[in-house]
């Protein structure tokens, strides 16, 4: 397994590891310490000059150690600018490494939109041919697996006869996950080319816009609607725990471990945490579950893949609906402070509710969420999670979010897969294991992120936990 | 009984002892701070970090030793001062 932390975004194009960030946030502590340690030998240095060296009798010995201290002195000077340049240095770096690879991937979005229109326009009669000479292979894989993730209508989509072995395999590979996520980018180009629009006008209805991975998956949505699949229904509350007392998650992997994981015996797929602290409005931590039955159809679980579906498509979910109706019973309003926590579809559900402008949003934390087409408002915090190696996240496509912390990390880089489990990394252990180097580094930007989620339930005078369990209202 | 000026001479050294003792200590979180030679940098980018990193790691090195010996010679001159008293 990595341990390396990749972080981008938070406004910034530096795209390094947490260990490249963690040295240029330690060397500047450095430099800073350094320049404090100068500042004491010139103090140690000014209280014995020589002449009171020689008028209190002292050896000459120690006329040596003002010489010492003088050199000293200037290691000193030399070593805190030496550790600040080398800082600047590797922000530079970071930054120079990110631009490029900006350029980089919006050059081969651009192209992968292209090809896909022409395939599409070209489609069915060169698309065969097309498909063995083109060098864009991964893109078109990307497009079929993107085209069965948001459209396959059974209950097994992950399960381990399905993903065992080389498929596994295949599908964990970071390079397939990357192809899929360009791929899932270019649906839509694809299906406009086919449709029989020329590929000229595609490609200036997808620079502006106009198309793009919500008009396909609300294309998807439609056409499973007339087939009776991926239909949205009302939600209706089935149950709440009994609120109990708790206390703020102090740790990123304390907040990934409290995100609902539901079961036959604990069903609830949203917790909501209320801080109360006198003189202030009520305090909101939202988390949300992630896809519970993969069905597109029949199913009364609301964190289902009509709702995925739906989630890409725009605000109308079931389960954005669940968990916008579980925080008004919670007694969440416009103005109540939420953070919101989400893992999987929850973290495309998060998103959604922070973009909808409703609620009066704090920060967003999502991990192994299909967030990349959803766009989360700039005055929103939001850190992203996601794993290189999960197939799930490539599934919303390339992360647009440039104003979101994203940390990234290949969950099984270097080790085997382990046997009979469906797209390992998207397990909410693995995102728990990131969640533990999160908090493990040095990195400021990190800690500053991790800070920012800690202090929102500080200070509280009461704070209650309650669970929500929902349920699709069924024709 | 000790002359006057020798007990403030032997005040001062004593001092200076113990604040190049802390210098030296607060110098070892310094030195605790500096990255070591990376494993995620590549290409030319790794040789120029390493080699900042190992510039950084020697003036630590020498600013250390250099306040040690400071710190050397004042306590050789406190024992000096102390044998003339004596």
């Amino acid at each position: 397994m990595s341990d390396e932390l990749v972080i981008s975004g938070g406004g910034s194009f530096a795209v390094a590891t947490d260990e490249m960030l963690g040295s240029a946030a330690s060397l500047l502590r450095a430099a800073d310490m350094t320049r404090d340690i100068a500042g004491s030998v010139r103090m140690v240095d000014a209280r014995l000059s020589i002449g009171q060296l020689e008028s209190l009798g002292i050896p000459t010995g120690v006329a040596l150690a003002e010489d010492d201290l003088n050199y000293a002195l200037v290691a000193l000077e030399e070593l805190a600018q030496r550790a600040e340049l080398l800082s600047v240095g590797v922000r530079f770096a970071a930054t120079s490494y990110g631009l490029g690879e900006a350029v980089v991937e919006a050059t081969t979005r651009r192209v992968a939109a292209n090809v896909a229109a022409v395939l599409g326009f070209l489609f069915p009669a060169w698309a065969a041919a097309l498909v063995f000479t083109t060098p864009a292979l991964p893109m078109l894989a990307g497009i079929g697996i993107a085209a069965y993730l948001l459209t396959r209508n059974n209950s097994d989509l992950l399960n381990a006869e399905t993903t065992a072995g080389p498929l596994n395999e295949l599908l964990s590979d970071p390079a397939f996950v990357l192809a899929l996520r360009h791929g899932v980018m270019t649906v839509d180009e694809f299906s406009a080319g086919a449709w029989g629009i020329p590929p000229a006008l595609v490609s200036i209805l997808s620079t502006a816009s106009v198309i793009g991975l919500a008009s396909s998956a609300g294309s998807i949505q439609r056409a499973g609607g007339v087939a009776g699949v991926l239909k949205e229904t009302p939600v209706r509350l089935i149950g709440t725990t009994p609120p109990a007392p708790v206390m703020a998650a102090k740790t990123v992997q304390e907040r990934v471990s409290r995100i609902p994981q539901p079961s036959a015996e604990h069903p609830e797929q949203v917790r909501i945490e209320k801080y109360e602290t006198p003189g202030e409005p009520p305090r909101f931590e939202v988390y949300i579950a992630g896809t519970v039955d993969f069905a597109a159809s029949g199913t009364a679980q609301p964190f289902d893949t009509t709702s995925n579906v739906s989630n890409a498509a725009g605000p109308h979910g079931g389960s954005v609906a669940v968990v916008a109706a579980a925080m008004r019973e919670a007694g969440v309003t416009s103005e109540s402070p939420v953070t919101f926590t989400g893992h999987s579809q929850g973290g495309g559900t998060a998103a959604r509710l922070a973009e909808s402008g409703e609620f009066n949003t704090y920060a967003v934390f999502t991990v192994g969420g299909n967030t990349g087409q959803i766009p989360i408002p700039d005055s929103v915090p939001a850190i992203i999670v996601e794993h290189t190696d999960d197939l799930v996240v490539a599934s919303g496509g390339l992360q647009d979010n440039r104003h979101a912390l994203v940390v990234e990390r290949q969950a099984y880089g270097g080790t085997p897969l382990p046997e009979g489990v469906a797209v390992p990394a998207h397990q909410l252990t693995q995102y728990a294991e990131t969640a533990r180097l999160m908090d493990q580094s040095d990195s400021r930007e990190l800690q500053d992120a991790a800070h920012r989620l800690a202090v929102f339930g500080r200070g509280a005078t009461t704070a209650t936990v309650t669970n929500y369990h929902y349920e699709r209202v069924l024709p | 009984m000790t002359n006057p000026i020798d007990a403030t001479a032997r005040v001062a050294l004593e001092f200076q002892a113990q604040q190049l003792r802390m210098i030296n200590e607060r110098l070892s979180y310094v030195r605790a701070l500096l990255p070591n030679e990376s494993v995620d940098w590549r290409g030319p980018a790794q040789e120029l970090f390493d080699a900042g990193v190992r510039e950084l790691h020697r003036d630590c090195a020498r600013a250390r030793t250099l306040i040690d010996t400071a710190e050397q010679r004042t306590m050789a001159a406190l024992g000096l001062m102390s044998s003339r008293v004596g």
